[in-house]
């Protein structure tokens, strides 16, 4: 019972679903632990190919001692899910390089069933989902192989049978299960970051890295918005010297809880946020939402309440930014500076300030200086080293991205003692005519001041002078920068966005992710309600537990008579049907033929007994010697002609009657 | 998760068996058995338990990261363990397993039992197998509607009458995730023949013929034709077979010998050794004694068996020496 009768082919499938795993961390765990994983994969696969023996208990557990090391070494202690997961795919695998008995096997495969989910917390696209799909559906048949002798391929047939059957029933427990809240919370995995940081410091940056990972999108319930769209993430308002951070002062105003004053003019819209590691969240102006995931702060910025590895699904109100008032604190606050280098932007702004009458000359003279300084919007601007980092910027290169503007404007705003601080976020967006949303990728990140003048707070955006057309649409959608853009980006279907083939496919894969996103990943305890409500009424929602238990023991009433139906007895022969027919004709008719004789015979007898239907019964006799005895191949006209001579036959009968 | 096989204390065994005699009542004590809804057994197997435990990481784990994905998984998980449970159940359904006869055997050879198992439907990965002998089963990939047939080994390698214990059908398909099961119990006994000793030498066992001193010399009768002598003269002529004069002329005498005279006893007492021994001798020279086809009867310390001959008689025989000391097992 406990020698297994395709080892060879288990082993191999195993390691096959081991490695796609594997292929799946390579952007989430440190790169010399997925190549030793690889490694043992393709050392298992190499063994079973060679028919080698397995590595015996010594030489495996001191590798698994050196593994571990490496493991401990390049991932550490801080990322406790990723640390599970690792620990989780290193057991599977070395558990695998030493599995001899079933029992070991049935352990590995049932631990897969885990690790395969463990995909889930890292990514969620559709592409994910068939692979991840295909390999549960292969790790069934390893199950089933390790019970009976069948082939690979049989296996994987009633694997995919079973799992096929058993999804709509889980589709119906996913949508009509009550979504319970979390139990506990856990600690989510740190994922590579991208876009946007906790400081604004881009002049140390080469390159920027551009991404086309998806963001978020927003969905506006109606067109009350114009562009441009500055999505607000971040607010640095300290400034030492070389970049733009978060003030402990500000986080501690960010955690008050805003006041929800719900006068003025709020524009409404949704956003689906992409689940990323970091815990803010995108809004226009300032932002609140009521969702329970998310807590709105006094800065009019958007966090999420705790980590989830799905995607966030939220509804914002915002309100302009200039209905925000100061007090005389706050204003005195955003005036701070505490280091005194880059004194020529700091005479800059003295120049600027002296020469305008209040703060809303100053924002337009400084628009002014940029526009006619020869500054140019760049990707790749030249790194800058020093204390006066700014004023080389100014004076010397003025080539720069967003977050080069940014940060010297907002620097020049605060010297000339305007309140002012440094936004980051995102800038526009791809818009989607078909479901009318707006798609945020991570090449759209951008950074921003925010000018508090006597109007309030104002968006003060040199990029709108240098390069205006990053202003409208997305980065992807700007003609002028789309050169040196796509050179920048990694492959993907948006480089080749110029072929209007490929452009058409990019969209409508946007559109398939977005209705993912929405429907299968959004889907939570709120849509849940919506959904039974606009089904059921709010009336009857009460039902909807006690039919999900009548629809599965329906379903498994059903499924339990589908696998005991009458079997198809195994094909009889060709004309043995009709012969019987025949046979049975006579009974009904009280013609007797003799028990034991051949269908010849016995036809003959009948025909004998039956006069009136000789012809046809002598005819059914010649196509039964013909088809049966002298081999001629039973031709659709031969099937045809028999059923005929039967039907005449029995019409005969009746007419004689 | 290691699959633990923890060795069971007896009496945890004695309550087992005590539960299951009382709970199976006598359904399963037939010589036939064809499986239905009262005679089928369906749990999960311990891989299932496992399988169900993972499906319930998973559940927790998608339910605490608000992931649809994982949590689809964990309800397809879900479904397919009680998809499996009824599969199990469709597939054992309808087994027809039958005691045919036992293969019985000589110590330490174990006895077989001989199965004929079919099927109305096919059915999938049936394994027999008898208590505390797991090692040893009958395994059947698959059983459709022609008869097969099997042969089940009993773990019993020493002399002696053993009861059948019920025997264990059981299925783990599909995927091994459930354990399907039913017993089958036939009311028989099987025995283990003691292992054979060769007697020393031939004089000992001519000893032991009771009527005769001459031993296991044939007696001169009639019946058999036993060889040709030449004639000596106050045999008279009439004895002569004049076929072989005519063929060599010789005068020579066909010789008849007389089974029906011939009375061996094998007597426990004569025999040397301890008990076991002298069993494994009186095995050998009953196995002798049927096979040249002699009328023998067999001295037990508690029981004795009259002349006969023949296999039932060998058997006979066979089974009171298995049967010596011990009474049951």
């Amino acid at each position: 019972m406990n020698e297994i009768k395709n080892q060879r082919v288990i082993n191999f499938s195993l390691s096959f679903i081991y490695l796609g795993l594997v292929s799946f961390f390579i952007e989430h765990l440190p790169l010399p632990f997925i190549i030793m994983l690889s490694v043992l994969c393709g050392w298992n696969i190499y063994l079973t190919l060679k028919h080698k023996q397995k590595p015996n208990a010594w030489l495996a557990n001191g590798l698994a001692v050196v593994a571990l090391i490496i493991m401990l070494s390049s991932i550490g202690f801080k990322d406790t899910v990723v640390l599970f997961v690792a620990m989780l795919l290193l057991s599977c695998v070395f558990k695998l390089l030493q599995a001899k008995t079933k029992q070991h096997y049935q352990l590995i495969i049932t631990l897969t069933f885990f690790s395969l989910s463990a995909v889930y917390l890292f990514s969620q696209t559709i592409f994910t989902t068939l692979i991840i799909s295909t390999l549960y559906i292969l790790n069934f048949a390893v199950l089933g192989l390790l019970e009976s002798s069948h082939s690979l391929k049989l296996s994987s047939k009633q694997s995919a049978k079973i799992i096929f059957l058993a999804f709509p029933l889980a589709v119906v427990l996913l949508i009509f299960l009550p979504k319970l809240p979390a139990f506990w919370q856990l600690p989510g995995p740190k994922m590579a970051q991208t876009g946007l940081s906790e400081q604004v410091d881009p002049f140390d940056i080469a390159k920027l890295s551009n991404s086309d990972e998806l963001v978020f999108r927003a969905k506006f319930d109606d067109n009350s918005v114009s562009t441009p769209y500055y999505w607000r993430a971040i607010v640095h308002d300290e400034f030492d010297g070389k970049a733009w951070k978060t003030s402990s002062f500000l986080k501690q105003a960010m955690m008050l809880p805003t006041q929800n004053s719900s006068n003025g003019n709020t524009t409404q819209y949704s956003i689906i946020a992409e689940p990323a590691m970091a815990d803010w969240l995108y809004g226009l102006g300032y932002a609140s939402s009521n969702n329970e995931n998310v807590v709105s702060n006094s800065v009019g910025l958007l966090r999420k309440k705790q980590y989830k590895s799905k995607v966030l699904q939220y509804s914002v109100s915002t309100k302009p930014l200039s209905t925000k008032k100061l007090n005389s604190v706050e204003q005195r606050f955003y005036k701070t500076l505490t280091v005194s280098n880059n004194q020529k932007s700091y005479q800059l702004a003295q120049q600027l300030k002296n020469s305008s009458a209040n703060a809303d000359e100053l924002f337009n003279k400084l628009l002014d200086y940029f526009s006619q300084n020869s500054f140019s919007y760049t990707l790749t601007p030249t790194p800058m080293r020093g204390d006066d980092t700014l004023d080389q910027f100014m004076f010397n290169n003025k080539r720069g991205f967003c977050g080069h503007y940014a940060s010297a404007a907002a620097f020049i705003f605060r010297s000339a003692g305007v309140p002012a601080r440094v936004v980051s976020g995102y800038l526009g967006g791809e818009h989607n005519q078909n479901n009318d949303y707006i798609t945020v990728r991570q090449y759209d990140a951008h950074a921003w001041v925010e000018v508090y003048t006597n109007a309030g707070w104002r968006i003060f955006d040199a990029t709108a002078v240098v390069a205006p057309e990053r202003l409208n649409g997305s980065l992807s959608q700007s003609a002028a920068l789309n050169d040196e853009f796509k050179n920048n980006i990694n492959f993907g279907l948006v480089s080749l966005s110029n072929y209007a083939a490929i452009n058409w496919l990019r969209l409508e894969l946007e559109n398939l992710d977005y209705q993912w996103s929405s429907w299968v990943l959004g889907f939570d305890k709120n849509k849940q309600q919506d959904l039974l409500a606009s089904l059921f009424g709010n009336t009857y929602v009460w039902l909807v537990p006690l039919g999900v238990i009548i629809v599965l023991i329906l379903s498994f009433s059903a499924y339990f008579i589908y696998i005991n139906r009458p079997k198809a007895t195994t094909k009889q022969p060709p004309l043995v049907k009709e012969y019987y027919q025949i046979l049975s004709w006579a009974n009904k008719h009280t013609i007797n033929y003799p028990e034991n004789a051949t269908p010849i015979q016995t036809l003959q007898h009948i025909s004998q007994q039956a006069p009136y239907a000789e012809q046809q019964i002598t005819a059914f006799c010649h196509l039964f010697e013909q088809v049966r005895y002298a081999r001629q191949p039973f031709t659709k006209e031969r099937k045809n002609q028999a059923k005929d001579l039967i039907k005449l036959i029995k019409s005969i009968k009746q007419r004689n009657l | 998760m290691g699959i633990l096989k923890l060795k069971r204390p007896t009496f945890i065994h004695a309550i087992k068996s005590t539960i299951l005699t009382t709970l199976l009542k006598n359904k399963h004590k037939k010589n036939s058995i064809t499986l239905t809804h009262n005679t089928i057994y369906v749990l999960p197997s311990t891989l299932g338990v496992y399988f169900t435990i993972v499906a319930l990481l998973n559940f927790v784990m998608g339910i605490n990261y608000q992931n649809n994905l994982i949590l689809f998984m964990a309800y397809l998980m879900f479904v397919i363990i009680i998809f499996a449970l009824l599969l199990g159940y469709s597939n054992a359904k309808g087994l027809t397993v039958s005691f045919k006869n036992t293969i019985e055997s000589y110590a330490p050879q174990p006895p077989q039992l001989v199965w004929q198992i079919k099927s109305n439907d096919t059915c999938q990965s049936i394994t027999l197998s008898y208590p505390n002998n797991l090692e040893q089963d009958c395994y059947i990939e698959s059983v459709k509607a022609d008869t097969i047939q099997c042969q089940l080994p009993l773990p019993y390698l020493k002399r002696g009458r053993y009861l059948l214990k019920p025997i264990k059908i059981a299925s783990n398909y599909p995927f091994g995730l459930v354990s399907v099961w039913s017993y089958i119990q036939p009311d028989h006994t099987v025995y283990v023949y003691p292992s054979i000793i060769k007697t020393p030498n031939q004089k000992q066992s001519s000893q032991m013929t009771a009527n005769d001193d001459e031993g296991a010399e044939k007696h001169l009768g009639d019946d058999e034709f036993e060889s040709l002598i030449t004639h000596l003269p106050e045999m008279g002529l009439q004895r002569v077979s004049w076929k072989h004069y005519a063929k060599t002329q010789q005068l020579l005498v066909k010789q008849f010998s007389d089974f029906k005279s011939v009375d061996t006893q094998f007597d426990f007492n004569l025999m040397t050794g301890d008990t076991e021994q002298r069993l494994g001798q009186l095995c050998y020279l009953v196995c002798q004694a049927f096979e040249s086809d002699i009328n023998y009867s067999l001295n037990l310390p508690n029981k004795s068996i009259e002349n006969g001959s023949g296999k039932l008689h060998l058997q006979r025989c066979l089974q009171a020496l298995s049967n010596v000391g011990a009474d049951y097992e």
